[in-house]
């Protein structure tokens, strides 16, 4: 198990936006978070990755407990995030956002990281040069991505890397995420579009407003009777 | 008297675009006034002096131990005054108000050990005068104008060329990206405040020599105009700052030789309404960087 | 004995401490009442507090010099001066927001700061009129339909105390009336205030107007009341009183400026009181300096407050920490 989380609960000021949520992810499986709008989906990431702290429970990765670590200490640890809206830096050229990406690598790990991002998105590297606020949504995301991968991650996290996306690029970014997969970095993926997702996870956890309601294997999920009325659309 | 006042206004304004580019940095950063930085300015001319006259030191280890216990003071007001509200998540402007608050307490303090009244400074920078095109320039001028272009030029490179620098820009941009990409947020802002503080301090430094003389009040209208001229560049863009404190620096000593100098404090205001009449964001400031 | 008389003396000192302290800073916490009262008028405008007072204290300057300058100079009936000054403060207020309409956030800081910066400016160097930093001395008690309100006779304090609740009775009629709830709504929200279909522009100029008026207002009863002024009547540190005060009361209250004017007023001559009080201690052991002691003991209230209390002390019932949009939020403190 490369990640376990037990029994959290968040707040934002006096709101319980997670409640009890417990959750595990095993090396090498893409798993998938699906859930409303406002179900906690992207304050479960962000208390992973330690930017909220929850009030109790306990977070282990790689059987390190990281409950109470700093981001920064996480991320070196091997965690990554593309953060929901890409939030790339918009005035940085796509090569110096992919440097920040890269922030805690040290000299030729750096140059391997390029290769490694470009290799798998060839568009940045047409790009490189380029103020990353100029790209394109799908450009963007892709950068998101890439900048995330650039530290290497054992895990990596991504929150709502289709949105706002055309057809056709959500289908290539998805087609990314297995490459990503199978190039040997777990994911666990959070997602509006539920049928994408549970096509390409292994597992699946359902939530909603703060709880995990289901937990199961993408099969089984995408089989729910449930699960298919409220997010796959019938 | 034109070139004499032209160089004049070069050298103040190189001083008026080290203390803008402080405003500027953590501007960037916070989105944040910081109105501590012409005590900072204060502080660091103050702790020259008390390593020449306290003690005993010779000039450069003064100027060496200014510049670290100032940009330790402005490291301490982000860690003590500013870092826990933003934990607490407090508003911007208690934020403000808090640097409205410190800035008080380091003059005052300041006033206290030392008094109000003028305290006589060394002038460094000494060195006679030399002749430009029919025009005597003082030496002092230049090198202080030449010090304080290093220092900026130091500063850009540092923030453009380095791996640290580039951790800052992208905490100006996305703070909460940064911290994703294990960036320390908090440690790239104290050493934006560190930054600030220290450059504060030599230009501080820099116009006690060229004044030849100290104050707990310096600080008040250098410290406004410098900010005048952040903003009338656009602020938090470097270049802009520096724009700003050139074209402040040069259009005072201007209206001092036109009109002689009791309005001098006005241009820079004046100047600074103008621009922002034709040009809200300021002469280099876009509008998406300068959202408050 | 000796221990009695001792005690007596002792007793006598705080009697005259305690009137001192109220001699001064009653009138002066009136002042300042004023001036907290209607910063409350002005637009929310993002980083603006404190500039709000500083332009509050220019309007306050103008109005003090104008009235102080007819009477003195002109002759002029007192209650025409008034009018005379308040108004010319409003007009400067129109003024004021006319050209930082279409700025915005620190902009409007630093045109505000600007704006308080150049009425010091041309208040010292306009030395024809002004009398710089002489300043204007005699300045005539005033006369209200034959009888002279003096220190003496306590006219004065009855005058002020007048104003005041003129002051804030004016608050809270506007705050109540129609033009009131406009001027909060572009305050508190504009975006939301012009779906509303108020016009912000005409309510923003009305708020402004309104409070340099007031301001201006108060500033005429400075000039009689110490018979004197000049340029360094009308500086910072008045402006990091009156803010002192909202903060310490509650920003954006009434209650809380009164509140807070009632605890701040009297610092300043307790602090000298302490002075006189201290000096047979121990040198280590006395404040030498009770000015400068006040603005840390001011400073310290300010960083204080805004750490632990920002609603101010009565709580709860101001919105400092209102919320901002999201993307502000996640911009600037995270």
């Amino acid at each position: 198990m490369i990640l376990e989380v037990k029994n959290i609960n968040t707040y934002y000021e006096n709101i319980h936006a997670l409640k009890d949520v417990s959750l595990e992810v095993n090396e090498g499986e893409i798993v998938a978070l699906i859930g409303s709008n406002g179900a906690g989906k992207t304050t479960t990431l962000s208390t992973i990755i330690g930017i909220k702290k929850p009030k109790s429970g306990e977070i282990f990765f790689m059987g390190k407990n990281i409950t109470q670590t700093s981001t920064h200490e996480i991320v070196k640890m091997g965690i990554g995030l593309s953060p929901e809206g890409r939030l790339v830096f918009p005035d940085l050229t796509v090569e110096e956002n992919l440097r920040v990406g890269a922030y805690l690598r040290k000299g030729a790990e750096i140059d391997k990281g390029y290769e490694y991002v470009y290799s798998l998105f060839p568009r940045l590297y047409e790009r490189k040069n380029q103020a990353s606020g100029t790209l394109s949504g799908g450009e963007q995301q892709m950068l998101a991505i890439g900048r995330a991968l650039m530290n290497r991650p054992k895990l990596l996290m991504l929150d709502e890397p289709s949105l706002g996306l055309a057809p056709n690029l959500v289908i290539m970014i998805f087609k990314l995420i297995k490459k990503i997969r199978d190039m040997g970095v777990t994911i666990l993926l959070i997602e509006q579009n539920a049928n994408m997702s549970l096509h390409i996870a292994d597992r699946g956890y359902v939530l909603e407003t703060g709880c995990v309601k289901l937990a199961d294997t993408a099969a089984n999920l995408r089989n729910n009777e449930a699960v298919k009325k409220a997010y796959l659309g019938g | 008297m034109f070139v004499e006042q032209l160089i004049n206004g070069l050298a103040i304004g190189t001083i008026y675009a080290l203390v803008a580019v402080g405003y500027s940095l953590v501007f960037g950063i916070l989105r944040l006034v910081n109105f501590t930085h012409s005590s900072v300015y204060t502080l660091g001319a103050f702790m020259v002096y008390v390593g020449v006259e306290y003690l005993h030191l010779n000039i450069f280890l003064a100027i060496l131990f200014s510049l670290v216990t100032t940009g330790f003071a402005g490291v301490m007001i982000d860690k003590m005054g500013l870092e826990p509200l933003r934990k607490k998540g407090a508003s911007k402007i208690s934020a403000m108000i808090t640097t409205i608050g410190l800035s008080y307490i380091i003059i005052n303090c300041l006033n206290i050990a030392f008094g109000s009244q003028i305290i006589r400074f060394p002038d460094l920078f000494n060195y006679g005068t030399f002749k430009l095109l029919g025009a005597t320039i003082a030496w002092q001028q230049v090198i202080i104008g030449a010090v304080a272009l290093i220092l900026l030029v130091a500063l850009s490179i540092f923030i453009n060329r380095t791996r640290i620098g580039l951790a800052m820009r992208a905490v100006q941009q996305e703070p909460s990206a940064a911290a994703i990409n294990g960036i320390n947020v908090n440690m790239i802002i104290s050493l934006t405040f560190f930054l600030g503080a220290a450059s504060a301090a030599i230009a501080g430094t820099l116009i006690a020599s060229y004044n030849q003389y100290l104050r707990s009040s310096m600080g008040d209208i250098v410290g406004l105009k410098a900010f005048a001229a952040a903003v009338l560049g656009g602020i938090g863009s470097l270049p802009g700052s520096v724009l700003g404190g050139l074209i402040i620096g040069v259009s005072e000593s201007m209206a001092v030789y036109k009109l002689g100098g009791s309005y001098i404090d006005m241009v820079a205001f004046s100047l600074l309404f103008l621009v922002l009449l034709i040009r809200p964001y300021g002469i280099l400031g876009r509008k998406g960087s300068t959202k408050v | 004995m000796n221990m009695k008389k001792e005690n007596k003396s002792l007793y006598t000192k705080a009697v005259i401490t305690i009137g001192q302290l109220w001699e001064n800073p009653i009138i002066k916490g009136i002042i300042l009442l004023a001036l907290a009262l209607f910063v409350y008028f002005l637009p929310k405008m993002a980083t603006l507090y404190f500039q709000r007072i500083a332009i509050m204290v220019a309007f306050y300057a103008i109005g003090a010099y104008t009235a102080v300058l007819l009477t003195t100079y002109r002759g002029t009936n007192y209650l025409v001066a008034v009018i005379l000054g308040a108004c010319l403060a409003g007009a400067f207020g129109a003024l004021l927001a006319l050209s930082t309409m279409r700025l915005s956030g620190t902009y409007v800081t630093i045109v505000t700061m600007a704006f308080f910066y150049v009425i010091s400016s041309i208040i010292l160097n306009w030395d024809s009129v002004t009398k710089g930093s002489v300043g204007v001395l005699n300045i005539p008690a005033p006369n209200l339909f034959g009888m002279k309100l003096t220190m003496k006779n306590g006219g004065i304090f009855y005058l002020i105390m007048f104003y005041a609740a003129l002051t804030i009775l004016a608050t809270q009629l506007i705050i109540n009336s129609k033009v009131g709830r406009a001027i909060k709504a572009v305050r508190d929200d504009e975006m939301a205030a012009i779906m509303m279909g108020i016009n912000n522009k005409k309510y923003k100029i009305i708020a402004y107007t309104l409070a340099a008026f007031f301001a201006g207002l108060a500033g005429t009863l400075y000039g009689p009341f110490m018979g004197y002024i000049n340029n360094a009547t009308f500086n910072y540190d008045i402006c990091i009183s009156a803010l002192v005060i909202v903060i310490l009361g509650g920003i954006g209250t009434v209650k809380g400026a009164i509140i807070g004017a009632i605890i701040i007023s009297p610092l300043g001559e307790l602090l000298r009181g302490l002075t006189t009080f201290m000096k047979g201690l121990p040198e280590w052991m006395q404040i030498s300096q009770p000015e400068q002691w006040r603005f840390v003991i001011y400073g310290m209230i300010m960083v204080i407050m805004m750490r632990f209390r920002p609603q101010g002390i009565l709580g709860g019932q101001s919105k400092l920490p209102y919320k901002m949009p999201k993307g502000v939020e996640r911009k600037v403190m995270k």
